[in-house]
């Protein structure tokens, strides 16, 4: 089984298939951008601010919070999140409501707010004021292409490392596996249009490639470990390094699984501002194991496969001067 | 190592550990002071921890409540001036901003004038370059109403009031010498300030904190032609001033001949940062002389990702510590005590860099950073065990299945961490805000996963095996098939 995934006659599928996805996500990306909803973007805000008369009384913050959410009750509104505040002498609830929301709606339920507070003790004391503010989030651009350059750097480096400790095909292969996992990450974002914060695609992007650059540095320590060995003596290139992803396949399972059972229990358990984030965080975890498991041993397989021809060809025209060359280094 | 040795150590580290373990997560009251535990006081961004919030109003732009106190501030006998007072603003939007017709309004429009709304964007687009300058996590900059901004900063600023106040000069960075009016180098139509100044930036060093103020080689020369008569005897100012208000201002006691100029006095770390930000950004960013004026702080009492959030962060890695620990002393027996002991030292010294750190803070993506450092600490340890348990399984005696094992993986695990350490330090280098916090933690997360794995875990295991007469039982290893036990 291993062997026919590897193969490079089904390489072009894999490359066929990350290709339209990424192509997919670009274009989408493009056209409708990421669905920063976790953010609330573009959202109403509807605040109600009082003074100490009511901060001193024990019951009247909740008072005014079940008033609000009756009159959001009573206009057909529901809120996404709430937040209080604390203000020199006094105090604030805000709620967030999505941009879909009636403004109409919102302004009937500020006028019953209001009118709830200017007819009841201890509001009709206190100085109350009821709004609605239409909200739109400005993006950090800076952080967003200084990130980008920063993965891409980074990436360049570390298979700097890997060539000069596995060799030039390790690295070569890598690159193709990380530049596969960061932007397969970020198109499945904008594809199924996943709620994420605005800095989320980036992170995403770096853990993807971190999580690659882990599980491959794992086989291509097996595929050094095992060049000397006389059992993988002789073999092919596609049957060596299914050998030695098979060799790794536990320790890159148990990464996988770990890391995955993370992000899924510290997103099960959270609150809701905290699970929008952890479980999306799954993607990069998937995208790593298809990298690692499928995409990046094909290619290792054909570019080992051309190293390996051309370590044969020199060796012909270097047998006169005794030179020996390792098949499977 | 002998068995005494071994106990003496092993009692050592337990202990050691076990107060580390206790001063890192209890808190307690200790007479009239709180003893706060180390994480406990982890910088957490507004996800996690909460944070403060400011509206800035531009010139001409007020709140609705301002506007309903100012109406019910006229007096009796002043209904001339309320009327007035009234005809001068107009509500906008939703209700919650009134305009002052005179300085906002088109005459000919009766709609926001295109003048203002260019000020605007170009105030709003200045404020959110500075603030993203200032690389807080979980900064959030939004425009409200149309015509007001409002910021939200993390809650372990020092100051947000200062940091608001701060960012809220607009206008042509200038610099004064003698008296404020005495103006010595400014931009013009024909030069641009930048002929004369490259930016600021802050610079930090044993508790002192500096404002430096870079200059051309003409800048330069101006100021040293205008300190030149300087002395200790005859002391004057040198004032950097942005909009007509002095940001800082330095005596100065002697000529000034030189590129870059350090500026001390009593700041901050944040201080610095934060009046280098206003200065570079007046000098290379976005002009803008709209005059803005930053509301009051509201601090937030619950973290944004809701209530109790850090509560449930903590119960699921609590959860994940007891499954991994569950795993461990399955799979090897009291080689998970070994694991165990390993990653509680990871642990601590995580805890105790976010806690002590300075630019360190809690948020979702340093989260992502610790959970991908763990999970990498418990693959090289169950490596190492593998590796270990394979020599085992030759016929080897335990002290050289360790070595053997070791030898055989130490240039892999050791590879494997250098390549993540060097390439989450360059992404660190490069990134800004939340990227670069996430990928610095995930760094020194790999650096104490190496120093454990390949260091700490093994001199744990050598002083736990003595205690056990069967140290293959006690790891859970098993001899191969062919070959006969000790």
């Amino acid at each position: 089984m291993n062997k026919q995934i590897y193969s490079g006659k089904l390489l072009p599928i894999w490359i066929a298939l990350s290709a339209v996805i990424i192509l997919a996500g670009i274009i989408l990306a493009a056209v409708l951008g990421f669905n920063f909803s976790a953010d609330q973007p573009d959202v109403y805000r509807f605040e109600v601010k009082y003074d100490t008369a009511v901060t001193i009384s024990e019951t009247a913050e909740a008072d005014m919070q079940e008033a609000c959410e009756d009159a959001f009750a009573a206009n057909g509104i529901s809120y996404s999140s709430m937040q209080t505040y604390e203000v020199t002498a006094g105090g604030i609830i805000e709620y967030t409501f999505s941009p879909d929301t009636a403004e109409s709606s919102l302004k009937a339920a500020r006028d019953a707010v209001q009118a709830f507070a200017d007819g009841q003790e201890p509001f009709s004391d206190a100085d109350i004021t009821v709004v609605v503010h239409t909200v739109e989030l400005q993006g950090f651009y800076t952080a967003q292409w200084r990130g980008a350059v920063a993965i891409g750097v980074a990436a360049i480096a570390a298979l700097i490392y890997v060539a000069v400790r596995f060799g030039i095909s390790c690295a070569l292969s890598g690159l193709c596996g990380a530049v596969n996992s960061t932007l397969l990450s970020v198109a499945l974002l904008a594809i199924f249009r996943i709620p994420v914060y605005g800095y989320t695609p980036l992170l995403f992007a770096a853990a993807s490639m971190f999580l690659t650059f882990l599980l491959w540095t794992f086989v291509c320590a097996k595929l050094r470990e095992n060049a000397g060995e006389p059992a993988y003596a002789g073999l092919s290139a596609e049957d060596y390094v299914a050998a030695c992803v098979r060799d790794s396949r536990k320790t890159l399972l148990a990464v996988l699984i770990a890391a995955a059972v993370a992000f899924l229990l510290l997103g099960g358990l959270a609150t809701s501002g905290v699970m929008v984030f952890f479980l999306p965080a799954l993607l990069p975890v998937a995208v790593s194991a298809y990298s690692s498991f499928v995409l990046i041993p094909a290619v290792h397989t054909q570019i080992k496969g051309a190293f390996d021809r051309a370590a044969a060809a020199r060796k012909r025209y270097d047998f006169g001067k005794g030179k020996k060359t390792n098949e499977n280094n | 190592m002998s068995k005494k040795k071994s106990a003496a150590l092993f009692v050592l580290i337990t202990i050691i550990l076990a107060v580390l373990c206790v001063w890192c997560t209890v808190s307690f009251e200790a007479g009239v002071n709180d003893v706060h535990s180390v994480i406990s006081i982890i910088n957490k961004d507004t996800s996690l921890g909460g944070g403060y919030t400011t509206v800035y109003y531009p010139e001409g732009v007020i709140s609705a409540e301002d506007y309903e106190a100012n109406l019910t501030a006229f007096g009796a006998g002043q209904e001339s001036e309320k009327e007035d007072y009234i005809d001068s603003y107009v509500a906008y939007g939703t209700g919650a901003v009134y305009l002052e017709k005179d300085v906002v309004i088109d005459e000919d429009t009766n709609e926001v004038s295109e003048e203002f709304k260019a000020a605007f964007a170009d105030a709003a687009k200045a404020l959110t370059e500075r603030f993203e300058t200032r690389g807080l996590e979980g900064t959030r900059v939004e425009v409200c109403d149309g015509y007001t901004i409002r910021v939200t900063v993390p809650e372990f600023l020092e100051s947000s009031s200062g940091l608001f106040n701060y960012f809220s000069y607009t206008g042509d960075f200038k610099i004064a010498y003698g008296t404020e009016d005495d103006v010595i180098i400014e931009g013009t139509k024909k030069a641009d300030i930048r002929e004369y100044v490259t930016g600021a930036s802050s610079y930090s060093v044993n508790g002192a904190s500096y404002v430096i103020v870079n200059f051309t080689p003409e800048g330069r020369s101006i100021i040293k032609t205008q300190t030149a008569t300087a002395s200790a005897d005859s002391e004057a100012t040198l004032y950097f001033m942005i909009g007509g208000e002095t940001v800082v201002d330095l005596s100065v006691e002697g000529q000034i001949d030189m590129d870059s100029l350090y500026i001390s006095g009593g700041f901050t770390e944040d201080t610095a940062a934060e009046i280098a930000i206003v200065i570079d950004n007046a000098v290379n960013g976005t002009r803008t002389d709209l005059a803005l004026e930053a509301g009051e702080v509201q601090t937030h009492e619950t973290p944004a990702g809701g209530a109790n959030t850090m509560l449930f962060v903590y119960i699921g890695l609590g959860v994940l510590l007891l499954a991994m620990a569950v795993f461990f002393f399955v799979r090897y027996h009291g080689l998970g005590l070994v694991h165990l002991y390993s990653y509680l030292t990871y642990a601590v010294c995580m805890a105790m860099c976010l806690a002590f750190i300075n630019f360190l803070q809690l948020g979702l993506g340093t989260l992502v950073a610790i959970v991908l450092s763990s999970v990498l600490l418990c693959v090289s340890n169950a490596v190492t065990f593998e590796y270990a348990k394979k020599e085992y399984e030759l016929g080897k005696m335990m002290a050289a299945s360790v070595k053997t094992g070791y030898q055989k993986c130490f240039w892999h695990l050791f590879d494997l961490h250098i390549i993540l350490a060097l390439a989450a330090f360059l992404v660190s280098a490069i990134a800004l805000a939340e990227l670069q916090t996430a990928a610095f933690v995930f760094a020194i997360g790999v650096l104490f996963s190496g120093a454990l794995s390949l260091c700490v875990t093994r001199f744990y295991w050598a002083i736990t095996m003595p205690f056990s007469k069967k140290q293959g039982a006690f790891c859970n290893f098993r001899r191969g098939e062919d070959v006969e036990d000790e």
